[in-house]
């Protein structure tokens, strides 16, 4: 879910900072810089994890301030492809065809805007009349139609989908993430089934969302 | 690739360190607290809250036999699954690497390895002991 990233940048600490220790000033400067932010093809900037090289630092003329050059690693939100992420369902509209709004802590970006999926859901014995899906697997690419299909219990069906590593954030859509707890009660028992998986590719444009396991 | 519980730890002592310093809520240092508060937030609802280093290395010398990627055991750390279903999702193409036996064997040692959350447990007890009542009256 975490990654670390090694980045450079030039960091420029203004006069009045300069009674501060140099790496606490560029510290808070990087923070400020990309804390909670979405670098392109990267990710969501968390926060600092630490200073590898600080280069000399320049002042340049007509600029009271000092630039420093500075290598550090960041920690950025960054999931893999076919990760699995655990989520609350913020909100949906009308069943069958949905619209979903995601947000996960609070990652503002991460909405399912005017795209309509559909979801099945799967009963598992043991959980009786509530219905929970438990996990959602995200996964970006461009490509073709993906059928829509159910498993039989016990079984899985292996798609080899391609894969795209494009960058993530495209236009204003956002990776979704979620993992949705949803109650439903169901008058259908389904025999003595109890792993039962399900999986439901759909197609959205840029990217696909698959519903893997569904369970109590 | 850093597990849950690494950034935990890394937020919580950046938090502390950041206790005393004056100027946190300025305008810059906004975009910070709220990535922190909200990663926190999130984080101290996943089992990583309950890990310690050792712990880790505990867990990922015993992760050694089983011959799993690396984006699979920090899944597995993340995530600590307790059923089958879980694993299968987790390891690509478990019916294919796998055995019954040795996802069973998996699950052990997740649940020995890795500390749960003390009140899930209490319920699933709860609830095998109400399974265990019904199936002795069905008996009778």
């Amino acid at each position: 879910m975490f990654v670390l990233v090694e980045m450079t940048d030039t960091v420029r600490i203004p006069p009045w900072q300069f009674e501060r220790k140099l790496n606490d000033a560029i510290a808070e400067e990087l923070n400020k810089k990309l804390a909670n932010k979405v670098v392109y093809s990267v990710g969501l900037c968390i926060c600092l994890y630490d200073i590898t090289k600080l280069e000399d630092s320049y002042i340049f003329p007509g600029d009271g301030a000092s630039h420093t050059k500075v290598h550090f690693r960041y920690v950025v939100f960054h999931p893999f492809l076919d990760e699995i992420l655990v989520g609350k369902i913020k909100a949906c509209s009308q069943e069958g065809v949905h619209v979903m709004r995601l947000s996960r802590f609070g990652f503002g970006s991460m909405k399912l805007m005017k795209e309509p999926m559909t979801f099945t859901w799967i009963l598992e014995k043991k959980s009786g009349s509530e219905l929970w899906m438990r996990h959602l697997l995200i996964r970006h690419q461009q490509g073709q139609v993906q059928q829509m299909h159910q498993h039989l219990p016990q079984k899985r069906c292996k798609k080899n989908l391609p894969t795209d590593s494009q960058c993530w954030i495209k236009r204003h859509f956002g990776i979704i993430f979620g993992i949705f707890q949803l109650s439903l009660s169901l008058s259908i028992i389904l025999g003595q089934i109890h792993d039962y998986h399900s999986t439901t590719f759909v197609r959205r444009d840029d990217y696909q969302i698959f519903i893997i396991g569904i369970y109590k | 690739m850093l597990s849950n519980f690494e950034v935990f730890q890394l937020l919580t002592d950046l938090k502390e360190q950041r206790k005393g310093t004056k100027n946190k809520n300025s305008t810059g240092q906004q975009n910070l607290n709220t990535i922190m508060y909200e990663t926190l937030k999130y984080l101290s609802k996943t089992p990583c809250k309950l890990q310690s280093p050792e712990i880790l290395r505990e867990f990922l010398t015993a992760m050694m036999d089983h011959k799993l990627t690396r984006a699979e055991k920090l899944q597995l750390l993340n995530h600590r699954p307790r059923t089958a279903v879980e694993i299968q999702l987790i390891v690509e193409e478990s019916e294919e690497r796998l055995t019954e036996q040795q996802i069973d064997e998996l699950i052990q040692t997740i649940t020995v390895c890795l500390p749960g959350d003390p009140e899930e447990e209490q319920a699933t007890e709860m609830q095998q002991e109400q399974a265990d009542v019904e199936a002795e009256d069905e008996e009778d």
